[in-house]
């Protein structure tokens, strides 16, 4: 009778772990605010330092144009 | 070194070693670009660009942002710029105002409309459940909105707001001499208010859940961080800097128009990424952020003073974020 009255116990110990947890899960859905923006974001790395070498490419390309077409300083 | 370790290194350094490679560029174009008159400008100008960071970056921990800071700006300069327009000038905005108004009503003024519009965004981001974009895109059309109706309710019509009070131009334009080298006011309310900013972010509950909520909202919630909580006080904390920013601004640029502020949000959030805040979230210095604004400066300042087109900056400036957010996504890569 004592091992039935012990295996009852820890049953309902467990059964209320559990909707401790469903608790929990369902606070952490109220507090879903993570918005990672790179999360969807599928590239590799290679392509990545392409597009950054291009960028300062870029930069230093029309820092010289700009130079080059500037108005004299009065 | 390791080729892990030094690719960590220049991924983690590279935006600093293009902009002061750019800088050095520019010296050598210009050598005169390196006067104490120069740099005293910079400084200056960085001031309340840096303030304004400040607040936004505490939102770019959270993973979110703020698009309306230039315009809540804009409006809180109006604010303050109006009441205390000199007395003498017979066009300014409150007739009424017979005698000059103590100069910190006016600045009270601009942190509870900041912290009002910050309130907004605040609702928007952790009750809504919006997207800080969206929300912050609707803040900052209501700010400019709120702006143009303000200005345009003189009685002269849509016009500047100037003549300012000679008090209030020498508290935010004057300057204090330090062994010899005039250090305006300007650096020193940015010094001020970046040790507050350093002390709330390391030293304080609020910041530690900041970065405990922007690293992992989920663990903070479980730990029984009150999120919902934690994100109006760093929005608050952020329209407190608003309107700091936006009462000296107001003072630097000495005439409100519907144009001041524009854009002063991008250059608060680009500074912020250059300064190595993440949008990934949870990461982020106050010293970074000091650096980044001052670096954007430089650039800023050293393009309009080597006489580059004006649309030219605008393109270089744009490919500067954009690097820096390239840089930023490369880093979380990285981390996978």
């Amino acid at each position: 009778m004592d091992d039935k009255a012990d295996i009852d116990e820890r049953l309902e110990e467990l059964e209320r772990r559990e909707r401790e947890v469903e608790k929990r899960e369902r606070a952490l859905k109220a507090h879903g605010i993570r918005y990672n923006i790179y999360q969807h974001v599928h590239v590799s790395p290679r392509s990545l330092d392409i597009f950054i070498g291009v960028c300062i490419f870029l930069v230093l390309a029309l820092l010289v144009i700009g130079v080059l077409t500037r108005e004299p300083r009065l | 070194m390791k080729t892990g370790t030094w690719n960590e290194w220049l991924l983690n350094y590279s935006l600093y070693i293009i902009l002061g490679v750019l800088i050095v560029g520019v010296v050598v174009v210009e050598p005169t670009f390196l006067s104490f008159y120069n740099l005293s400008n910079i400084m200056s100008q960085a001031s309340t660009r840096g303030i304004l960071a400040l607040g936004v970056a505490g939102m770019i921990v959270y993973t979110g942002t703020d698009l309306s800071a230039g315009r809540i700006l804009g409006c809180c300069a109006a604010v303050s710029a109006s009441l205390l327009q000199s007395v003498t000038y017979s066009a300014r905005m409150y007739p009424s105002i017979v005698d000059p108004m103590p100069l910190l009503i006016p600045l009270v003024l601009s942190i509870m409309v900041a912290i009002f519009f910050c309130a907004i965004n605040a609702f928007g981001f952790a009750v809504l459940k919006m997207h800080p974009f969206i929300i912050s895109l609707g803040t900052q059309l209501i700010a400019y909105g709120a702006l143009c109706l303000y200005i345009d309710s003189q009685a002269g019509g849509a016009q500047p707001i100037a003549n300012l009070d000679p008090r209030y131009i020498y508290i935010v334009n004057g300057a204090f001499e330090l062994s010899g080298v005039r250090i305006p006011f300007l650096v020193l309310y940015l010094a001020v208010c970046s040790g507050i900013m350093w002390i709330i972010w390391n030293k304080t509950t609020l910041g530690k859940n900041m970065f405990a909520i922007g690293g992992n909202p989920e663990a903070a919630a479980v730990s029984g961080v009150n999120v919902t909580r934690n994100i109006f006080g760093v929005y608050t904390v952020a329209g407190v800097l608003y309107g700091i920013a936006a009462y000296l601004e107001a003072g630097r640029v000495q005439s409100v128009t519907t144009s001041t502020g524009l854009n002063y949000d991008l250059d608060a959030i680009s500074g912020c990424v250059i300064g190595g805040v993440s949008f990934t979230g949870g990461v982020g210095t106050i010293p970074g952020i000091l650096l980044g604004v001052i670096i954007l400066q430089v650039i800023n300042y050293s393009l309009y003073y080597l006489g580059i087109n004006a649309y030219i900056q605008y393109i270089i400036k744009g490919l500067i974020i954009i690097i820096a957010v390239a840089i930023d996504l490369r880093k979380y890569i990285n981390k996978k």
